[in-house]
C-alpha cells in the first residue's frame, strides 16, 4: 500500500469528523473521496483542495508539478488577500511536456525548485504533486529531501494528486504537509497566555482582517493563521499557541485534532459569520484561553466587546429591513453559510426557500432545520438545470452562490450574490453581515432585472397575434438599397402617427 | 443682417443659384447644442420644401451633436437593413469622420446634399435624436406636414427597443436576425456588466441632451447620479435621475463631483479628476487627449453593449483590493470599511 492510500484512508476514518463518524462503516469507508460524478456541478479536484488550503502562506513559493492545466485553471482566481509578501501570487508549474512524462519530470522538477530558489529566495518552496507526474511515478518526497538537502531550505512536497479523491480530501491532505513538515518545526520569540490559532481560515477578500481588529482589542494575538495570510513562519511556530479555532467546517479538521494531541491544544469549531456565531466564537476563544491560563477577566471584556458590536451591527441592518421584506433568497453554497448567517437574513426580512446542506454536518442541518421550522427546503444536490428551472419559475427573487452557479443565476435572469472563495466582498464578522446584506439590496434594486425581463420587440408582435393576412403589405419594402426616386404609388406611412 | 442679405443678392444676380442660410447666435446666448439646433433649424427652414408627394421609404435622422459620426454610421447602417433611406441632417459621418481625401481641400467633404435637404419634406417620417432637434423638426412638419418622432436617446435597452420597434413599423419589415443576436448580446452584456454598475456614484458635466443620454443609462444600469452640472435649459433636465441639476461649469462640477466613483465629461475635466483622484471617462466635446472619439459608438444594441465594456472596464481598473489598513477601526471602536447605506 503506498503512503498515499494509507494517509487517505487514516483521513477517510477521521474521528474529529462529526460527519463521518455518524455514517455506518461501509458509508465512512467511502467517506470524503467520494468519486465526482462527471457532469454535475463539481468542486475541485484533491490537488486544487490542497492549494486552496496552503496558498494563503503568502511568502512561499507555491510550485505545481504536473502539466500546465493544472496550476493555470485555477491560477489567480481566489482573492486571499496578503498583507506583505505576494509570493504566493506567481503561479510556479514545472509545466510538464510530453517529453516529461516519457521520461520522467523529477530533475526537471528539482531544476524548478533551484530556480525558484536562486530567484526568489522564498522561506519554503511546496511542491505539489497532481495526476500525470503522481502516474509516471514521479518521487516527489524524494526530490523534496533532495532540494532541501542540497539548497538548505524547507522545500515541503504536498502529496494529493487530483485522482486522490475530492476537493475536501485535498484540504485535509494539505494539512497533512503541514503537520508533518512544517508545524513545530521552529520557535516563536515570544508566546503570550493569549496565542491562538485560526485553522482553516483563508482571509479571502481580506475578512480575517474584518475580525483581527476585534481579537486586537481584546490583547489576543493570533499566532498562526492556517493559513490566511499567514507566513512559514508562523505556522512552523504555531504548535505554541494556547488555543485554537477551527472555522470551515471540516476542512481542516486533521490538523486541528492532531495538534490537540500532540500538543495540547484545545480547538473548537466556530464560524464567524453571523452576528450570533461571531459572538459565539469570541466567548469560545476567551473562555479557552481562560482555561489555559489567561486571566479571568478576559471574560468580562469579551462579554462588553460583543454587546457593544452586537448593538451597532444590528443598527447597520435596521435600514434594510423594510426594503428586504418577504424577498425570497436561495442560499446555495458551501461557504459562507450557517445557521447564524441564516438566522440574520431573516432578522432583516429574507425569506429563505431553499438552502444545500452538501458539505454540511448533521448537527448544521438540524441548526438550520429549526430556524427554517421545516427541512422541506434543505437540498442535498440541485442540478443546474433544476436550479435554473427554480429561478425561472421565480420562485427565488435572489441567489447566493459560488462562482459556478454564477451563469445559471443570470442565465434565468436572476439577481445573483457571490459568497464563495471567488467572492469580491468580506462577509466575516459583524462588519461582514451588513456588507452582505447590502449586496443582496444591492442586487435585488438594480433596476436591469426588469429591463431584460422585457419582451424584444418582435417577441411582443407575436404576443399581439396579428395574423399575418391582416398585414398584406408586409413587403411593401424591398430589402434593398432604395433609392430616391419619386413613388409611382402613394402610401401612407403606416402606423406612423405624430407621437412625441 | 437679413437687410444686408438682400442688399447683396440685389447687386449679385449672377449667384442667386448660391443658398444662403442664416443663422443668429451670438455667443452671448445659449450653448453649443442651441447653435447647433438653430443652424438645422434654419436649414430646413430656408431650403426645404413644401411637398404632397410622400415616399414611404425615406425618413429624415435629424441627429443632435452629441452624436459622433460613428454613432451616425450605425445609425444609417441600421435604418437601411430595414430597407429604409435615410436622409441624415447634418450628417458627419461621411464628413468628420476621418478619411483622407485624394488631393488637399480646404473644406471638408461629404455631408448632406443639397438635393437632399431640399426633398426632406417628402418624407414619411422625421426621427429626431435629441430634444435640441425638434424645433427643427417641427419647422418641417410645418412647412412640408411631415410627422417626427422624438427620440431622447438611442443608448440602452428600452430605447433601442422602441427604435427598432418603429423602424419595423414603419417598414413593415421583420427585424433583421442580425439586430436579434445584438439585442442578445446587449441582454448578455447588461447581466455581466450591472456588477460593476450598482450603487456606483457618477458625476457628469454635459450638454443637456448627452447629459440625459448618460445619466439615464447610468441609472438603467444601477448605478446612482451623485451630481449633473449642464449648460443649457432643456425640457430633459426635469426628467434626469437625480434631485438636482446645476447650470454651471467646471469649478461647480469639480466641488459636486467629490467622492464620486467615476467623472463624465469631456476632455476638460481631466484635471478635476486628477485632483480628487476619481476614475474618469470622457464623453462629449471636446476630446482631443485620446484618439477614436469620433468613431465611438455608444447607439444602438451594439453601442449600447459597447458602452457597458467600456466603462465597465474603467470601474474595474478603478477597483483596489482592500487592505489590511482599510478595516482597520476608525475611530475607538469603530470597525472601519462600512459599505454605503441605501439612500432611497
Ligand atoms: S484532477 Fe489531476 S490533472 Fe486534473 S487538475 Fe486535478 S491534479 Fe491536475
Amino acid at each position: 500500500m503506498s503512503a498515499l492510500t494509507k494517509k487517505v484512508i487514516e483521513l477517510m476514518n477521521e474521528p474529529g469528523c462529526a460527519r463521518n463518524q455518524a455514517k455506518p462503516e461501509k458509508e465512512r469507508k467511502k467517506g470524503c473521496g467520494k468519486q465526482l460524478m462527471p457532469g454535475a456541478v463539481a468542486g475541485g479536484c484533491a490537488f486544487d483542495g490542497a492549494k486552496i488550503a496552503l496558498q494563503p502562506i503568502v511568502d512561499v513559493a507555491h510550485l505545481v508539478h504536473g502539466p500546465i492545466a493544472c496550476e493555470g485553471n485555477s491560477w489567480d482566481s481566489r482573492h486571499v488577500f496578503s498583507s506583505g509578501p505576494s509570493t504566493y501570487r506567481t503561479g510556479f508549474t514545472t509545466d510538464l511536456g510530453e517529453l516529461d512524462v516519457i521520461y520522467g519530470g523529477e530533475k526537471r522538477l528539482f531544476r524548478a525548485i533551484r530556480e525558484i530558489i536562486e530567484k526568489y529566495d522564498p522561506p519554503a518552496v511546496f511542491v505539489y504533486q497532481t495526476c500525470v507526474p503522481a502516474m509516471i511515478g514521479d518521487d516527489i518526497d524524494a526530490v523534496c529531501k533532495a532540494a532541501r538537502e542540497k539548497f538548505g531550505k524547507p522545500v515541503i512536497p504536498v502529496n494529493a494528486p487530483g485522482f486522490a479523491g475530492a476537493k475536501n480530501l485535498g484540504n485535509k491532505l494539505g494539512g497533512e504537509a503541514l503537520l508533518e513538515h512544517v508545524i513545530g518545526t521552529e520557535e516563536p520569540e515570544t508566546t503570550t497566555p493569549y496565542d491562538i490559532n485560526l485553522i482553516g481560515e483563508y482571509n479571502v477578500v481580506g475578512e480575517l482582517w474584518q475580525v483581527k481588529p476585534l481579537l486586537d482589542e481584546l490583547g489576543i494575538r493570533i499566532l498562526a493563521t492556517i493559513s490566511g495570510d499567514a507566513r512559514y513562519k508562523d505556522i512552523a511556530c504555531s504548535h505554541r499557541a494556547r488555543a485554537a479555532m477551527m472555522l470551515c467546517s471540516q476542512a481542516l479538521i486533521n490538523v486541528a485534532r492532531k495538534m490537540e494531541e500532540r500538543y495540547g491544544i484545545p480547538y473548537f469549531e466556530g464560524s464567524f459569520y453571523g452576528i450570533a456565531d461571531m459572538s459565539q466564537a469570541l466567548r469560545n476563544i476567551a473562555r479557552l484561553l481562560v482555561e489555559r491560563g489567561a486571566d479571568a477577566e478576559l471574560l468580562a471584556r469579551t462579554e462588553a466587546l460583543i454587546a457593544r458590536e452586537e448593538a451597532r451591527a444590528w443598527a447597520r441592518l435596521e435600514p434594510y429591513k423594510g426594503r428586504l421584506q418577504g424577498k425570497r433568497v436561495l442560499l446555495f453554497t458551501g461557504g459562507v453559510k450557517s445557521w447564524s448567517v441564516v438566522s440574520a437574513l431573516q432578522e432583516v426580512g429574507l425569506t429563505i426557500i431553499g438552502t444545500s446542506m452538501r458539505k454540511s454536518t448533521a448537527n448544521d442541518r438540524e441548526k438550520v432545520k429549526e430556524i427554517m421550522g421545516t427541512d422541506a427546503h434543505i437540498f442535498d444536490e440541485l442540478p443546474p438545470k433544476e436550479m435554473y428551472r427554480m429561478l425561472k419559475e421565480a420562485r427565488a427573487d435572489v441567489m447566493l452562490s459560488g462562482g459556478r452557479s454564477q451563469f445559471v443565476a443570470l442565465k434565468a435572469k436572476t439577481p445573483w450574490v457571490e459568497v464563495n472563495q471567488e467572492r469580491h466582498y468580506a462577509f466575516a464578522g459583524y462588519e461582514g453581515i451588513a456588507n452582505l446584506v447590502e449586496e443582496i439590496d444591492k442586487a435585488l434594486a438594480n433596476p436591469i432585472w426588469a429591463q431584460v425581463r422585457e419582451p424584444a420587440p418582435w417577441e411582443k408582435e407575436v404576443a399581439g397575434a396579428v395574423p399575418d393576412a391582416v398585414i398584406p403589405a408586409k413587403a411593401g419594402i424591398q430589402l434593398q438599397p432604395a433609392y430616391l426616386t419619386p413613388p409611382g404609388e402613394r402610401r401612407d406611412p403606416a402606423g406612423v402617427t405624430k407621437r412625441c | 443682417m437679413e437687410g444686408f442679405l438682400r442688399l447683396i443678392r440685389d447687386k449679385h444676380p449672377e449667384l442667386a443659384a448660391m443658398e444662403v442660410v442664416f443663422v443668429s447666435t451670438p455667443d452671448y446666448s445659449g450653448a453649443f447644442q442651441d447653435g447647433w439646433g438653430k443652424a438645422v433649424t434654419r436649414m430646413v427652414e430656408s431650403l426645404a420644401k413644401p411637398s404632397k408627394v410622400r415616399t414611404p421609404w425615406q425618413v429624415n435622422i435629424l441627429p443632435g451633436c452629441h452624436l459622433t459620426p460613428g454613432d451616425l454610421e450605425e445609425i444609417r447602417e441600421i435604418v437601411e437593413a430595414f430597407g429604409l433611406y435615410p436622409i441624415i441632417l447634418p450628417d458627419l459621418s461621411g464628413s468628420l469622420d476621418g478619411h483622407i481625401p485624394e488631393s488637399f481641400l480646404p473644406t471638408t467633404l461629404g455631408g448632406t446634399k443639397l438635393e437632399h435637404i431640399r426633398k426632406l419634406g417628402e418624407a414619411a417620417l422625421t426621427i429626431v435624436l435629441g430634444e435640441q432637434m425638434r424645433p427643427a423638426a417641427a419647422a418641417l412638419e410645418k412647412i412640408a406636414g411631415v410627422p417626427y418622432k422624438v427620440f431622447d436617446k438611442l443608448t440602452g435597452l428600452k430605447a433601442c427597443d422602441d427604435f427598432i420597434a418603429l423602424l419595423s413599423e414603419l417598414s413593415e419589415n421583420e427585424v433583421p436576425a442580425r439586430y436579434r443576436r445584438q439585442r442578445s448580446q446587449l441582454l448578455d452584456t447588461m447581466l455581466d456588466g450591472h456588477f460593476h454598475f450598482g450603487r456606483k456614484r457618477v458625476a457628469l458635466a454635459a450638454e443637456p441632451d448627452l447629459l440625459y443620454a448618460l445619466s439615464t443609462w447610468f441609472a438603467e444600469m444601477g448605478a446612482e447620479i451623485q451630481c449633473a452640472v449642464t449648460t443649457t435649459q432643456s425640457p430633459l433636465l426635469e426628467r434626469l435621475p437625480c434631485d438636482e441639476v446645476v447650470l454651471g461649469d467646471l469649478e461647480d462640477f469639480e466641488r459636486a463631483a467629490a467622492g464620486a466613483d467615476l467623472l463624465v465629461t469631456h476632455s476638460h475635466g481631466r484635471q478635476a479628476a486628477e485632483r480628487l483622484g476619481v476614475p474618469f471617462f470622457r464623453a462629449g466635446l471636446p476630446t482631443f487627449d485620446r484618439i477614436g472619439a469620433a468613431h465611438r459608438v455608444s447607439v444602438g444594441y451594439h453601442g449600447t453593449r459597447d458602452l457597458i465594456f467600456e466603462v465597465g472596464n474603467v470601474f474595474m481598473a478603478a477597483h483596489r483590493e482592500r487592505t489590511a489598513e482599510d478595516f482597520k477601526p476608525q475611530e475607538a471602536g469603530h470597525a472601519a470599511a462600512a459599505p454605503t447605506v441605501p439612500r432611497h
